[in-house]
């Protein structure tokens, strides 16, 4: 495994007091915690940096980690010292780093995993919760589809294929029993809940069940109220536009957004593109149109 | 491989108070704290008939990241996630207009 330098993923001096610690650790939380930032691998800067911060806050670890860290480099191949023993004062934070998932390097020196840090469990344990993200397109979430689920449990990797029920909206959560952290010795195993996130699509735009999509008509589509052809992620559907329609109208074509017990509806914005004149010929209709029909869109009604 | 199916939480398919704490690694006091600051609103008028649905499970897990990595004060919280929202509703409807 890897050392970490602490010092040097939190942007700190190793004379660094608690208090710059601290307010260096806010500073960048606040720049990359994953549920707030935009910025790309914010998710593994943070996961660093909160490992380094959970060392460094705590006097006893910073103190350990200090004496045995002289002499390595951030990225210097790693083992821990010989007889290497830590033991804390501070306790009640198992529940907190459970999830906290921090590396090898950590575990293997503070971790409660760790080679003699403690004896084989002999009492009953339920398996923990997980929690995982996934993405799937918005197909996926019209149709139904099946996922492929990698996890990381227990320090090892677990496939499973899901089932993506058929309208599950963005944000979602899928609760799955008994796929989360295995028991131990007899306990339960913990459940998967698993967060989906649909992508973006090209054509349709999707809030909660409902689905946005700018249709593009020709002037006289739109003028007669021609019968046109519109996209749903259902197919192709046929609809007869209301005579005189305008951009900017919406139209709205009940049920035809993502499925449920109150399925969506799919809203389509109509926007007229004129044709370009390209000869004389359609270039003399345009006067036509011009001389016959006298229209002046910016006058106020 | 086999194929697992689960169920989607929603308003008909919720979580009761242990469940919630077991889903997101908190400790009740901290989920009851979260309820007092009206960061949460469970359905159901006492602990044994709260029901959590999508959305609470959802500010839960975000409130319990905060409490946990921020270091901000309740107030904060909620403060944080409702912006959080709507930020995400922006987003949303500036995503229907430059389509246009």
């Amino acid at each position: 495994m890897d050392f970490k330098d602490y010092y040097q993923i939190l942007g700190v001096s190793k004379t660094a007091t608690l208090d710059d610690i601290k307010k260096q650790y806010r500073r960048l939380a606040h720049k990359f915690h994953p549920d707030i930032s935009k910025e790309k691998g914010a998710e593994e800067k943070f996961k660093a940096m909160k490992e380094a911060y959970e060392v460094l806050k705590d006097p006893e670890k910073r103190k350990a980690y200090d004496q045995m860290a002289s002499g390595h480099h951030g990225g210097d191949s790693f083992t821990p010292p010989p007889g290497w023993e830590f033991q804390s004062g501070a306790q009640g934070h198992s529940q907190h780093h459970a999830q906290a998932d921090f590396s090898d390097f950590f575990e293997s020196l503070f971790g409660q995993n760790r080679a003699g840090g403690r004896h084989q469990q002999s009492f009953s344990q339920d398996g923990e919760d997980q929690h995982s993200k996934i993405e799937i397109t918005l197909e996926d979430a019209f149709a139904g589809s099946e996922k492929h689920v990698v996890l990381s449990q227990n320090g090892s990797s677990r496939a499973l294929n899901v089932k993506i029920p058929v309208g599950i909206m963005d944000a979602q959560q899928i609760r799955l029993t008994g796929q989360g952290s295995p028991g131990v010795q007899g306990g339960k195993n913990g459940d998967l809940y698993l967060e989906i996130h649909i992508r973006k699509h090209p054509t349709f735009i999707l809030d909660k069940k409902d689905i946005y999509l700018t249709l593009p008509v020709t002037p006289w589509e739109a003028a007669l109220g021609e019968k046109i052809e519109v996209p749903t992620l259902g197919g192709t559907i046929a609809f007869t536009l209301p005579a005189n329609a305008q951009t900017g109208q919406k139209i709205r074509l009940k049920g035809r957004g993502l499925p449920g017990k109150s399925p969506g509806d799919q809203y389509a914005t109509l926007a007229i593109y004129i044709p370009e004149p390209k000869n004389a010929e359609q270039k003399a209709l345009y006067e036509k149109m011009k001389k016959e029909m006298p229209f002046n869109p910016r006058k106020s009604s | 491989m086999k194929i697992i199916s689960g169920t989607i939480i929603d308003q008909e398919s919720t979580l009761t108070f242990e469940e919630v704490c077991r889903a997101i690694h908190a400790e009740d006091q901290l989920i009851i704290q979260f309820i007092e600051y009206h960061i949460i609103q469970p359905k159901g008028a006492s602990k044994t008939d709260w029901q959590f649905d999508d959305v609470a499970l959802k500010r839960a897990r975000l409130a319990r990241n905060f409490y946990y990595d921020l270091e901000v004060n309740f107030e904060g919280i909620g403060l944080l996630i409702d912006m959080i929202e709507r930020i995400g509703a922006l987003e949303n409807e500036i995503e229907k207009f430059r389509q246009r």
